[in-house]
């Protein structure tokens, strides 16, 4: 082994743990067809991988036993502090798994569909009234309230033929997102606008994530999709669906699922639903949630009314008309945005990429740094930056984790060298924050901090 | 499980629902359980402090203000009930009070990687052992660790390099016997 097979050392131990980057891979599997010496050491660090995963997975199968232990501790801490809820060793361990999958596949609802609810036997008369009444229904306004907020979510949706939707549009209150303030979506043909009101900024994105995201919104307040979900979690035994039809026909019918607490792993907050079905239209007029509070008794989370089922919907209503003039226009559909990643680190990208922002913005070439900074117009980069008139990049440090939650990619501190009646002096931007551009993962963009 | 509905679950926590807290056992524990055995270097005392971490961490659920935060926080009542447990070991070493040793001759591959694991710098042992038992995902350990990635990569390569060394070096010395 020699001194340049000391230099492998570090690149075999990555290629070993599965972090070696496919460029350097390709470079290290040439100098191993012709060292030996780097072969051998190579094969001794996998078998020590092999070691090692065998060694934690020996482990992991101790892992059910330890948490049962941890769950009875805290079962009888409760009990020695007079704490009367029902055992969760008990609850959590009497299932089997094949009801998690069942229930992973009901709550997350991409699996069934319309077809399965026809096929299978209707468990509840009412129940499946209201799927075939809803089943009909092509368009519909949705208000979503949440316990200790005054504005609710609100919808208006256009379905197709087929039960699925077509047209969207929402008005997302500022308490959904306090960070961008209260938003106007509206989403068509696969495209989504969205206006944020607060950064008076437009959007147009066409993006998987988001279309994903708002199937998933559709899914928890369509109603056709409830009733069925309801359906199928009783059948496995995660939900105890209880109906109550009065005898006067203004009364309306409720329907109340009380859930299983596994259904949490699937992302079902609430513990008990409530639906309120119209006697005469079979049709849902309210859904509340609610969670299971400490001594057992259900607390108000939300409420979701339905509205004016079936009154046609004007199609200007799914186009934003209503915007300022004096809004950022950032069109993410028409062109490139950010910097491709290629071969480089996660890491590597993000200083490239606040690099060659501030280059650009040094060399007065705003469209470029436009681009870099999520497709922001030209003007408005030279807007912010003209009288900034930074002079030279001084330093870029090492990429920091974004301290915002739930926030992608880094922030890369750096030093920059502005210059103002002829005296220099350092200047620290905030970020700025570098991610990868919604729905196109190899490529990176600055997305917000690159000033004080 | 996102951080989302992790949200709601810690919540559901908070106004005293066990069962969901149970969600957060499955979900958490783990991780628990390895940043101690880093820490610590030893499984027995490793169950022992992610059990009481965990059962601190749901007695003062109610205390934890950013739900979203509560893989940080769950992980920082770990770190620093280890610290506090390798504290009190050392007065007790200090006092004269011998630790037992696993007796017998016969040492299989596992007892020679726990020693070698064991003899590992804590700053190299603890990333490691995460990123074992987190199915190799260094950026996950990044987070978890609030270090950045390529850092996270060196110590993980680092440990690697000298598990190796510690390892061939106790065959060495077999060899020699």
């Amino acid at each position: 082994m020699n001194s340049d097979c000391e230099k492998m050392k570090d690149q075999i131990a990555d290629l070993v743990t599965g972090i070696l980057s496919e460029a350097q891979e390709q470079k290290l599997r040439q100098h191993l067809a012709e060292c030996s010496a780097c072969r051998d050491y190579t094969d001794a660090l996998q078998n020590e991988d092999a070691l090692l995963t065998e060694y934690v997975e020996k482990m992991d199968t101790d892992m059910t036993h330890r948490q049962e232990r941890l769950l009875q501790t805290i079962d009888r801490s409760c009990q020695s502090r007079g704490m009367n809820t029902p055992s969760i060793r008990r609850i959590i361990m009497e299932n089997p798994m094949t009801k998690y999958a069942a229930a992973a596949a009901i709550i997350v609802g991409v699996v069934l569909t319309l077809s399965i609810w026809d096929k299978t036997t209707p468990v509840a008369y009412a129940l499946e009234q209201t799927a075939k009444a809803s089943h009909s229904v092509r368009f519909l306004h949705i208000k979503d309230f949440k316990a200790g907020e005054d504005e609710p979510k609100e919808f208006w949706l256009e379905f197709d033929d087929q039960g699925q939707a077509k047209s969207i549009r929402a008005h997302m209150p500022a308490w959904e997102s306090p960070y961008d303030g209260a938003k106007e979506v509206v989403w068509k043909d696969g495209k989504a606008k969205i206006w944020f009101k607060k950064k008076k900024t437009l959007m147009t994105i066409k993006d998987q994530r988001f279309a994903d995201k708002m199937s998933k919104i559709i899914h928890l307040f369509d109603p056709k999709l409830a009733v069925q979900r309801f359906s199928e979690l009783e059948k496995v035994g995660l939900a105890k669906i209880e109906i109550d039809e009065p005898s006067k026909k203004t009364t309306p019918i409720t329907v109340t699922a009380t859930y299983s607490p596994e259904c949490k792993k699937f992302g079902l907050l609430a513990d008990r639903t409530v639906l309120y079905v119209d006697q005469t239209t079979k049709l849902i007029t309210n859904l509340e949630s609610y969670c299971l509070a400490e001594g057992g008794d259900y607390e108000l989370m939300g409420r979701t009314g339905f509205y004016e089922y079936d009154q046609k919907i004007d199609p200007a209503m799914f186009v934003l008309d209503n915007v300022p003039s004096d809004v950022m226009e950032i069109d993410q559909t028409t062109q490139e945005i950010g910097l491709e990643q290629g071969d480089l680190s996660d890491e590597e990208i993000a200083i490239k990429v606040v690099r060659e922002f501030y280059e650009a913005v040094i060399a007065k070439d705003y469209a470029k740094a436009g681009r870099i900074f999520g497709n922001i117009p030209a003007s408005r980069i030279e807007e912010k930056f003209k009288e900034l008139n930074i002079v030279r990049i001084i330093s870029i440090e090492e990429p920091q984790p974004h301290p915002t939650p739930g926030v992608e990619g880094f922030m890369v501190p750096c030093k920059l060298e502005i210059e103002k009646d002829g005296i220099k002096s350092v200047y620290e931007p905030y970020g700025p924050g570098v991610r990868p551009v919604s729905g196109r993962p190899n490529r990176w963009n600055i997305h917000g901090g690159v000033e004080k | 499980m996102n951080a989302r509905l992790d949200n709601g679950v810690i919540r559901a926590c908070q106004k005293g629902n066990k069962a969901a807290f149970a969600v957060l056992v499955e979900k958490h524990y783990k991780g628990v359980f390895a940043l101690c055995l880093g820490i610590l270097g030893n499984v027995h005392d490793a169950e022992d402090a992610a059990q009481e971490a965990m059962l601190k961490g749901f007695l003062r659920i109610k205390k934890l203000k950013r739900q979203d935060q509560f893989e940080w926080w769950i992980l920082q009542i770990a770190r620093n009930h280890c610290i506090d447990f390798l504290r009190r070991k050392k007065r007790i070493k200090a006092s004269g009070v011998k630790e037992s040793r696993p007796s017998g001759s016969q040492t299989s591959d596992h007892d020679n990687l726990e020693q070698a694991i064991k003899r590992l710098p804590r700053e190299l042992r603890v990333p490691l052992t995460m990123f074992y038992f987190d199915g190799k995902n260094a950026k996950t350990i990044a987070d978890k660790l609030n270090i950045s990635h390529s850092g996270a990569c060196q110590k993980i390569r680092n440990a690697r390099k000298q598990l190796h060394e510690l390892l061939t070096e106790r065959t060495d010395d077999e060899q020699r016997l």
